[in-house]
């Protein structure tokens, strides 16, 4: 592996951990109940 | 009380892990990197992450919000709702079809999961060092010898395991138990992503397997992975398939994020989850999908076979990553676990696939949740058929991956960002992102949003037009499964736009009658 190439895996790395850590940071740390992915959300046409 | 709190945040990024984890990050995301120029990729991959996925995956959540709240939750009604012109139904064709198209052959490739899970639990994949093997036992499995081949005695085992893998998405969704899965998941993506970290331990700890040939060791195999080749950033395809990949494995750009997010209350937090999605998403393809099948590929196979196997950027996974299980303690054990939990990663996106489709015929028919799932299936059952039976060099599989999952994503992108930033208008744009955030989004995304973003999908749509598009044309008119496949798809399109244009005339009836008549 060259110098470049492991200047990009630290660099990609870092930068996937930080923006990682960040968000499940403010999602500890904010109000509950209002945050989602799309397996959690009710689509409420379920019932017939 | 407090604990509570706690493990509900902790379900939300559970959930958000069980969403954002897939076939696109594990398998599509190493195969795309090799074919496209290893760590040159990388760059536009970063570029394309931060200029379009974040941006349009914020997008995407606010106009489904908003779109929710005029009462529509399918991509062709809710642009129809976000500009009141009628052609611009019209524009939710692409966020119809790609998922749909998308789950006919994801749902193959889910169902390879589940057939290694159970070839690795009853010791029919332990089939020793040589990755020569690995390469027959795959070619056999999916019938890419011959179109057709699986359609008879030896390719039983395949489809007996499709059609396991195609029932069950459809019951789940029939049956509206999604949240059941939902649970599941909760459970099963963290174990997936324990089971990704023993991989990569393993992986980056086999040192040289094969003394005879120094050169495939794991630091050659990192460098193929992350070496930075810059001659093949001039390459439009290469660009194209960065955005392609990113819009693929975030999900973003193809109408899916566009249905989920029209069934959220007004003030719920949109970006936070948008951006933890994403992020989480990249943790899953970069760390643990970058740093397992490519250097494991190389390793085993080297450089050279690498970019020719099967031609088939989905098929890689399955080539390399049996071998490091047989050099695993446990292996046999660890081989089903991991191609099992990659099922259920897979079920949760293909289910989801599906949302898109129901949400508009239900809404532009006016017919309950089963009718719609029974007419989906009947199509979608067509188009995986089409697939399994062209199967020599999985030529339909590709087209579609190819036509589909990067080229059509690329448009219906580029038109939901147009849309939001010059017709929805930027500034109410992020206002309406904005509502119930945690923090905003910072200014100037919006400039990105209104220029960078469409420029810069505009541009390498052009350079790709000019230095490759002919290629593929070429590819087409050369194989006759090529042609064949897309054929259908611009059958399926047709066939699509008919359906929005009669749930139009239905709309514009609802308007008449006013706001309680509103889907």
């Amino acid at each position: 592996m060259t110098f470049a190439g492991t200047i990009m895996l630290v660099v990609s790395v870092g930068l996937v951990l930080t923006l990682t850590m960040f968000c499940f940071y403010k999602i500890f740390t904010e109000k509950p109940h209002t945050h989602h992915a799309p397996i959690d959300i009710e689509t409420k046409d379920t019932e017939e | 009380m407090a604990s509570e709190n706690w493990g509900s945040k902790l379900g939300v990024i559970l959930a958000v892990a069980g969403s954002a984890v897939g076939l696109g990050n594990f398998l599509r995301f190493p195969g795309q990197a090799v074919a496209n120029g290893g760590g040159a990729f990388m760059i536009p991959y970063f570029i394309s992450f931060l200029l379009l996925g974040i941006p349009i995956c914020w997008l995407e959540w606010a106009l489904g919000r908003y779109g929710g709240r005029q009462g529509h939750n399918s991509p062709p009604g809710i642009f129809y709702t976000l500009s009141r012109h009628p052609s611009a139904k019209y524009l939710g064709v692409f966020a119809i079809l790609i998922p749909m198209v998308i789950y006919m052959y994801y749902v193959y490739i889910e169902s390879w999961c589940l057939g290694y899970a159970f070839h690795f639990l009853k010791g029919t994949l332990s089939l020793g060092k040589d990755p020569a093997a690995y390469g027959v036992f795959f070619e056999q499995y999916v019938g890419m010898g011959a179109n057709g081949s699986l359609f008879s005695g030896t390719g039983m085992g395949t489809l007996f395991f499709l059609a396991i893998a195609f029932f069950l998405n459809f019951v789940l969704v029939y049956r509206g138990i999604t949240k059941g899965i939902e649970a599941f998941c909760k459970i099963a993506m963290p174990l997936l992503l324990f089971c990704a970290v023993i991989i990569l331990v393993r992986v980056l700890t086999l040192g040289t397997p094969d003394p005879l040939l120094p050169n495939q060791n794991v630091f050659n195999g990192l460098g193929f992975m992350w070496n930075p080749d810059f001659s093949r950033l001039t390459e439009g395809k290469v660009w194209m398939a960065a955005a392609g990949q990113i819009f693929f494995s975030l999900s973003v750009g193809f109408g899916l994020i566009l249905t989920y997010s029209s069934y959220v209350k007004k003030d719920d937090d949109v970006v936070l989850s948008g951006l933890t999605a994403s992020s989480t998403n990249e943790f899953s393809e970069v760390i643990l999908g970058g740093l397992i099948t490519i250097p494991a590929a190389y390793i085993f196979l080297g450089a050279a076979p690498i970019e020719k196997i099967a031609g088939s950027t989905l098929g890689l996974g399955f080539y390399t990553i049996p071998v490091v299980f047989n050099y695993m303690h446990f292996g046999q054990f660890f081989g089903f676990l991991w191609f099992f939990l990659l099922f259920l990663a897979a079920l949760t996106s293909s289910i989801s696939m599906l949302q898109p489709a129901i949400a508009f015929i239900e809404q532009a028919f006016g017919v309950g949740r089963k009718a719609s799932v029974a007419g989906l299936g009947v199509v979608t059952a067509f188009g995986t058929l089409a697939v399994i039976y062209l199967s020599k060099n999985l030529a339909a599989l590709d087209t579609m991956d190819f036509w589909v999952g990067t080229a059509f994503i690329y448009l219906s992108a580029t038109v939901m960002v147009i849309f939001f930033s010059w017709v929805f208008g930027i500034e109410k744009g992020l206002v309406e992102a904005n509502r119930g955030a945690s923090f905003p989004i910072p200014r100037w995304v919006g400039f990105v949003m209104k220029y960078v973003t469409p420029l810069y999908l505009i541009a390498i749509f052009c350079l790709w037009v000019y230095n490759s598009a002919g290629a593929y044309v070429q590819a087409a008119l050369e194989n006759p499964d090529v042609l064949v496949t897309l054929i259908g798809l611009g059958l399926l399109f047709l066939f699509i736009l008919i359906m929005i244009k009669l749930a139009g005339k239905r709309w514009a009836k609802t308007d008449a009658r006013g706001p309680e008549g509103a889907l």
